[in-house]
Formats: C-alpha cells, structure tokens, sequence
C-alpha cells in the first residue's frame, strides 16, 4: 500500500532513477542521454567483436614486458559497446575475460527469457544498448531478477572457460598452503575455480554500482538505495551459484577403499541456477526507499529480515498487461495462452480479463524420434490439429 | 631370571618413555595438520570438442598451443548435417590447465592418477534416453614433457572399445536439462612421470554392433583429474625417512639382545621381530625412486606393502594374546605352526584382497583404463573376494575377542589367589599384571584413535579452523598421526618386551625382602624363558 501511495503522489519517480542510472555509466551517458544508460548486458546481445579477442586466447609468455601493443590490444578488446569506464578498467586487466562475460549475459538473458515465458513480463529485450530499457531503470522484482541473473551468469561461464583451459588468466590460488608460487600447485593444488568467477563476477558485475554518487545528483539517498538493491541483487543471483555447487567425492585408498577420499565441486547446470532464482523472484523482498519514521516505530519487532541470497527490489512491478511505448512494455495482447493452465499462463491471467481468440490450426511436430549421437534426431511427422489461443 | 624391559623398568622411567613417545605422537600429527596439505587434490576439467573432419583416429587433437585443432561448435550439431558421423568429434582433455597466465605441468612428486568422466546430458522431449545404457569410448591417452615440441604427443595408452556402464536419471523433465548421471571410472595411472597428458576420447556409434545406441545428447563431458599432492608426498616421504632408520636400529638392538641370552628366543620374540621387519618394508622410502624412474606399479606395491604389515600387526595380536593364556601347555616352545587354525583366517583375508588387488591394479599397469568393475563377472568375482575378506575380517575379530576376554578371565582368577602368596610374589604379580593391562590398553586406544580419527575425517569436511591464519588439514593429520602412532606402538613395544639385563627384580630391591626373593628365584627357574607373565601362568597353575 505504501509503496503505490508513494508512486502516486512523486509520478517523476522513474526520471529520477533514469538520471541516476545514466550518471552512474557518465562516459557513455553522454552520447546516450535522450534514450536509456547502455548497459554491459549489451554484450550478451551482440556478442563480441571475435577478431580483437582471439588474439587474447593465446597466453603472452613475455607478460612481463606489459608495452604497447598488448595495451593495445586489450584496449581494442575493451572498447566494445555498453561497458562502464569502472568496468573498462577491470576489462583492461583481464581482457581474456570479456568473451566469457558476453556468454555469461547471454545465458542469463535465455534463461530469463526461458523462466518468464509464461508470464505477462515476459523478459522482452530491446534492439537497444540498454538490454530491458524501462524495466532494468524501475528498480522492481524483474529489474531484480535481470540483475542476478546475468550476474550468476558471468560467474557460471568464467568458471566454465577456466575449466576448460580457454581462460588462462584463472588465478591458481594455492595461498591456503602457504605457497602461492608457480610451484604452489605442485605442493597442494589450486583453489577451486568457482573462487576466481565470483571474484572476477564481483570486480567486473558489480564495477558500475560501486561508484560514488556525484555531487551533482540529486536525490543522493535514492541513488544509493538504488545502487544498494543492484549490488545485493548480484552478490543474490552469485551465491545461488555457490548455494547449488554439488559435492562429489570418489574413494581411492588401500585397495579402493574409503580410507582415503576426495572430492570435488560440481557446477549446476544453468537451468537450475535459473529455477531458484525464479523461486527468490516469488518471494522478493521490497525494501522502502525512505523509512518514515512512523512507520517504522508501528512495524518494531517485526522489520523487515533480508537474506543476504534474498532478491530484494524498492518499486513495485508495472502494469504489464496494457501495451506501453514509451517505457517499452508490449502489454500481453497477441501473446498465446494456455485454456487448461492454472498458472500465470492461463488465458485468464495472461490476457488479463480481456478475453482471447481461438484458432483452430493444423499442427506439425516431430513425434517417435530417436537421437543418434551425435549430431541428429530420427523423427516421424506426425500432423495434429490444435487450438491455439491468443489473448486479445 | 631376566624378564622383559615392561617388568623391570620403574614407574618413573616408564612414565617418562610414554610421555617422550607421546609427544612424538603429537608431533606427527601436527606436521600432517599444520604442514602438510591435504593428500589428494582433484582438478575438474570440461572437454574441449574438437572436430576431426577425416576421421584421423591416429593423429592427435589437443587444445592449446601451436597446431591446435579446429572446434567443433553446436550449431554444427543442429545443423541437419547427416554427414557429420559420431567419430566426428573428439573430446579432448589436455592437462593440467593453465593458471595465472601460465603453463602447468605435473610433478612427479604429485605420484599418481585417477580419471573419472562426468557426461553433460541434456533432455530431449522427443527423444528420452535410456536409464541404463552401456557406453562405449574410444580413448586415447598420450604424454609430452617439457622442452617437446607442442605436437609431440607420444601414446601412453590406447583402448578402441572401453566399455563402462552409464546410469541416468531425471527428475525434472524440461528441455535443456541435464540428467543425472553416475560417474565414469576412467583412468588410474600408477605413476606420473611425465609432464603434460592429452586424452582423446570418442563415442563411436555403430548401427550392426549396438554401441552407444540409446546415448542421449552428450553437451559436454567433464573429466575429474585426481592426483596426489606434491607436498602431501614430501611430507610423507620425510616421515618414512626418519622412521626408517630409528625402526631399523631399534630391531638390530632388540636381536642383539635376544642373542645375548642362553636360551634360543621365544615365539613372542620372532612375532616382535617379523612386526620390525613388516614396518621396516612400509617404511622404506621408495618414492624417491619414482623421482628418477617410472614406476607405474607403485601404487600395487603400496597395497602390498600395507597389506603384509597389516597382516603381520593381526596376527601379532593373536600370538600375543595367546601367549599370555596362562594355562597350563606342555613346557616345549610354542611355534607359529601351533597358531595356525586362528591365523588362518587372517592368511585367507589377506590373501583374497591380495588377489583382488592384483587383479585390479595389475591389469592397469597393462591397461590403464581397466576396471575390474565393468564386467558381470569381474564385479561378482570382485565382491566375492572383498566379502571373502570381510567375513575372515569378522571371524577373526571374533577369535582375538574371545582370546582377550581368556585371558583377562585367567586373570581375575589369578587375582583372587594373590592375597594367599607371599608379598613379593604378589608385588610382582600385581605389576606384571598391570603392565599387560597397559599394554592392552595401549593397543585399544591405538586401534581406537585409528576408527575414531576415520570417522571424524568421514563427518568433518576435511579441515578445521585453529584461528583465522590456520588451519588444520584433518585429513592429512589423520593419515601422518595414524602412520606415526603405529610406528611409535611397534617401537615401543619393541623396546619394551625386549629381554632386561637387570638383575629381577629391581623394584623388590627398594622393599627388600631377601628371603622371599630367594624362593621366588627358586620357583623361575624354568627352563622356558618367555615372559615371567607366562611363567607365572605356568607356576600357579603347578600349584
């Protein structure tokens, strides 16, 4: 009730987070002032420039000579599209990284796309740098959601490439014996690679919301609460990854026995990652941006508890069922909906009330199949006739 | 009549050679906390997919460096390319990986190998795949050292048709998921001499011969490299080389002894020797030779070496029980051959874990990729062996308790008719008694320490925190405070039960009663010089 009260009364709320939002990003904001702040999610739209970063994949074994041409490089590689100064800078020093960060974005967008399919907000992106547009400067449960997932997703595909072998800038870490040398892993291994994409996820993620507001902002205090909600929702949507890491250990002492046994670390696959932070999205907190004083003497005893994995948001979720331009909301009319469902996808939730249209169509679908690894599906043609409903 | 060290060392001295060789006990354990890291390390690695256009099973692919091979990409997979055959794709593991910008490569220190295959699965509602498939591969295994060109891969091992036995299951049935599914042994390599492995592996599918018919998508394969830890090896290796010599020393000394004797040594004397000689062959720093020499089949001989001290150290237990039975047997010497219906069982245990580790570990030094686990009939014959020694396990604990449980009943009884001997008797019976009890108990805390640090290790997560700088490794602790403490046992109890030079007894000296010394020294003269403990058996039971 408050938070739609407060709304009411300051209608210029979403301006003020624009201006915020564009100030925190002041290189590029200045080309970009009249539309949204471009955003480093961008990456996962278009993918990186391939030719700047190849040459990366291959470790200078001269790195000690840090000259020109490798500065160069890096900043050849770096000089791509939505990246804050903060995060150009982090990217200057790991250059390798980028082309995982831009697989990371895109595993997240997918798989928000891929949660949200059967809802009224159904994780539309834009053709623009901002990615989401309105809905990432709302400050609401999806900007929430966007936020942690992409961020989980930065965490999930570093990890990956150092697993792999194409990121050799993965920082070995064998500190916790004492040696952290070349030698270091000979004496006690290295440290887990999930350590070094959460780290990295943090430095590069989190760069852009850990400046300080400029004197020139106004509305300091909902700047930073702002900020605040961004850099809790990211450190979310990476300790989920964390959270979801599976234990796995094999016996290898005398004769195979358990007397001796090791154990490792298993990253979930994405989906998963993404089917619990659908499930904190249900159950985000919304935090007040201001806390009158009032209130928050009636409310003693039971405040608010906010879990360091809670995604938590300040504004309320837009009405996404009427078509809005000009912040970017499609409304849900031409969406196809499910007459049998009880969830969100139900004609009745998705249309919101305005009724649907039914079609009857001819359905063609691949049905018996049998997969031959590796590279296709023996399938049958089988022709249905279906009822496809579209909200109106 | 000199008697063992037990019975005539003071308390004091005695106080102070137990607290000496606690302290060392203490100390091994720290070392394995404090300095050593944990034993084994596991590197978990995701396979490149490399595409092999000609079909060129003899070439190598690897990942990184100069020649790399070109990647295979997934929408080459979507891509309704019914061209594009299983063999197609390679997926290849080049390890260890890079770190910090730099290339790593194996110690011969980090010992040995384990490889185990982890398959990325992903869904397909229109084709589902099978709960229980077995899967083929196609695996190569070849090494490179450093100063080799990045083409030089030689071939360690090949295997065209491995078979390993798939299991997955799904819970959630959406698409892009992945199923659950078991690990794949892969790999055990007894040594790592080299300093860079590269593994190819393929899925071969063949219609006629059924392989990998009901393989599901396979996204991506993971490989689990365990090795062991360079400095877990250092640190062991320095344990073995201080106890070697101090455990080779104290026997020279104990035999001496024993030879200085009249009498020829009694059984209890040879068990204590051969408990030497099995310790001394555990302890033998043979990991320095794997520092110049490939030795694949050390971790066979580490079995080994592990088995016949345990061997020995069981049946140890049993002769010493027995010989302190105190009942009445003819006066002859005992031998081994008298023991040998309660050593058997140990014989069989050992022998069919014996032959089960040859089997298994044998076969890798030919074929590193073997298992014995594969096959119907190497798993029932492989559980037929361990349930062999398991059930010889559990028939031999029953025989030592029951061997105990004789022995302290024996005791007790003895008890009741010491306030009817004169005192010195009694006073020396008493101690005697006493100190078998101690060592007893020494035994039980040992092997106790031993079932209780296991455990503690099973339920901690490997390390605890001291403070915020240290930590103790449990782990590594465990296994150098385990190795330590069975060391210091059969030294102490080498030095212990070896013969006495003094005069029996010192400490009836200090309360000094000489006329019933004298009868005392009447009554033990007898010809069998074992222990005064069995003598005393012998005598009472005369009485």
């Amino acid at each position: 009730m408050r938070g739609r009260h407060r709304q009411r009364r300051r209608p210029s709320n979403s301006n003020r987070v624009l201006l915020a939002a564009t100030a925190t990003c002041w290189v590029l904001a200045l080309t970009h002032l009249h539309s949204v702040a471009a955003n480093w999610m961008y990456l996962g739209v278009v993918g990186i420039d391939t030719t700047a970063a190849l040459q990366h994949q291959q470790p200078a074994d001269a790195a000690a000579e840090a000259d020109d041409p490798e500065l160069v490089e890096a900043r050849a590689a770096c000089s791509q599209p939505g990246l804050s100064a903060q995060q150009i800078a982090v990217c200057m020093q790991h250059p390798g990284n980028l082309r995982s960060v831009s697989e990371g974005a895109r595993r997240g967008i997918q798989e928000c796309q891929y949660q949200f399919r059967n809802e009224r907000w159904n994780c539309t992106t834009t053709d623009e740098q901002s990615v989401f547009g309105y809905i990432l400067e709302r400050g609401s449960k999806e900007t929430a959601f966007i936020y942690a997932v992409t961020s989980a997703g930065v965490v999930h595909a570093v990890t990956q490439a150092c697993s792999s072998g194409n990121l050799t800038e993965c920082s070995c870490d064998s500190s916790r014996h004492g040696k952290n040398t070349k030698e270091g892993w000979k004496w006690g291994g290295c440290s887990d690679n999930l350590d070094y994409g959460m780290e990295f996820a943090r430095k590069f993620v989190d760069a852009p919301d850990l400046v300080k507001p400029d004197k020139n902002v106004k509305r300091k205090k909902a700047w930073t609460k702002r900020m605040q909600m961004n850099l809790h929702n990211n450190e979310a949507g990476r300790q989920v990854v964390d959270k979801l890491m599976r234990n796995q250990c094999r016996c290898h002492g005398i004769s195979g026995s358990c007397e001796l046994k090791t154990c490792w670390r298993t990253m979930p696959s994405f989906n998963e990652i993404g089917d619990m932070l659908k499930q904190k999205y249900h159950q985000a907190v919304q935090v007040p941006i201001k806390t009158p004083k009032r209130l928050r003497r009636k409310s003693k005893g039971k405040r608010l508890k906010v879990d360091k994995g809670d995604l938590v948001h300040i504004h309320r979720s837009p009405n996404y069922c009427v078509p809005d331009l000009q912040k970017g909301i499609p409304g849900t009319s031409g969406r196809v909906c499910n007459k049998t469902s009880q969830g969100p996808d139900s004609c009745d939730l998705l249309c919101c009330g305005r009724g649907y249209n039914t079609q009857v169509m001819k359905h063609k679908e691949r049905c018996q199949c049998k997969f031959v690894w590796c590279c296709y599906v023996r399938c049958k043609t089988c022709e249905t006739q279906i009822d496809r409903h579209t909200c109106k | 009549m000199p008697g063992a060290i037990l019975e005539n060392l003071s308390g004091r001295k005695l106080s102070i050679l137990i607290s000496l060789l606690l302290i060392c006990q203490v100390v091994c354990f720290l070392i394995g906390g404090f300095i050593a890291p944990p034993p084994s390390h596991a590197e978990r690695m995701l396979a490149t997919q490399c595409l092999d256009q000609g079909n060129n099973s003899k070439n190598w692919f690897y990942s990184r460096g100069k020649g790399s091979c070109a990647l295979f990409r997934e929408y080459d997979k979507t891509s309704l390319d019914h061209r594009m055959q299983a063999n197609n794709i390679v997926f290849v593991f080049q390890f260890p990986l890079p770190k910090d910008n730099m290339t790593h490569d194996y110690s011969r220190w980090q010992q040995n190998l384990i490889g185990v295959l982890e398959p990325e699965i992903t869904y397909q509602p229109e084709a589902e795949m099978e709960q229980r498939i077995t899967l083929t591969l196609n695996v190569k295994l070849g090494y490179r050292n450093k100063g080799d060109s990045d083409d030089a891969w030689k071939p360690l091992a090949a295997s065209s048709d491995e078979k390993r036995i798939l299991d997955c299951s799904i819970t959630h049935k959406k698409p892009g998921y992945y199923y659950n599914c078991s690990d794949i042994p892969l790999l055990e390599l007894g040594s790592l001499h080299h300093d860079f492995y590269l593994l190819n592996i393929r899925l071969p599918v063949d219609n006629d011969k059924q392989t990998n018919q009901g393989l599901g998508h396979v996204h991506g394969l993971w490989l689990v490299a365990i090795h062991q830890n360079g400095g877990f090896t250092k640190v062991w290796v320095s344990l073995k080389t201080v106890f070697f010599p101090i455990v080779v020393a104290i026997m020279i000394w104990f035999w001496q002894r024993v030879h200085q004797l009249s009498r020829s040594p009694a059984l209890l004397e040879y068990m204590l020797l051969f408990l030497g000689g099995a310790l001394t062959f555990l302890n033998v720093p043979l990991e320095y030779l794997t520092l110049y020499v490939d030795m694949p089949f050390m971790v066979l001989l580490g079995d080994i070496r592990q088995g016949i001290f345990y061997a020995v150290l069981l049946s140890f237990w049993l002769v010493f029980a027995g010989e302190h039975l105190m009942i009445q047997e003819s006066a002859e010497q005992r031998t081994l051959k008298s023991y040998w219906k309660h050593l058997s069982a140990v014989a069989v245990g050992c022998f069919s874990l014996l032959v089960f580790d040859i089997c298994e570990r044998g076969s890798q030094l030919v074929n590193p990729f073997y298992s014995i686990w594969v096959t119907e009939l190497g798993t029932n014959l492989a559980l037929s062996f361990i349930i062999l020694a398991g059930i010889s396990a559990g028939v031999y604990f029953i025989f030592l308790v029951y061997r105990i449980w004789e022995v302290f009943y024996n005791i007790s009884a003895k008890r009741a008719v010491l306030p009817s001997m004169s005192s010195a008797r009694r006073l020396h019976y008493q101690g005697v008694i006493y100190r078998f009890k101690f060592l007893m108990l020494a035994t039980v805390l040992c092997a106790a320490m031993t079932v209780v640090g296991f455990i503690l290790g099973q339920v901690s997560e490997g390390h605890w925190k001291w403070d915020d700088d240290h930590e103790l490794e449990f782990t590594s602790a465990f296994f150098t405070g385990v190795y330590g403490m069975w060391n210091i046992y059969i030294f102490a109890l080498i030095v212990l039960y070896a013969p006495s030079h003094k005069q029996w007894p010192s400490e009836t000296d200090v309360r000094g009663n000489s006329s019933e010394e004298i009868e005392f020294s009447r009554l033990a003269t007898d010809p069998s010089e074992i222990s005064s403990l069995t003598s005393f058996a012998r005598k009472t039971a005369m009485d």
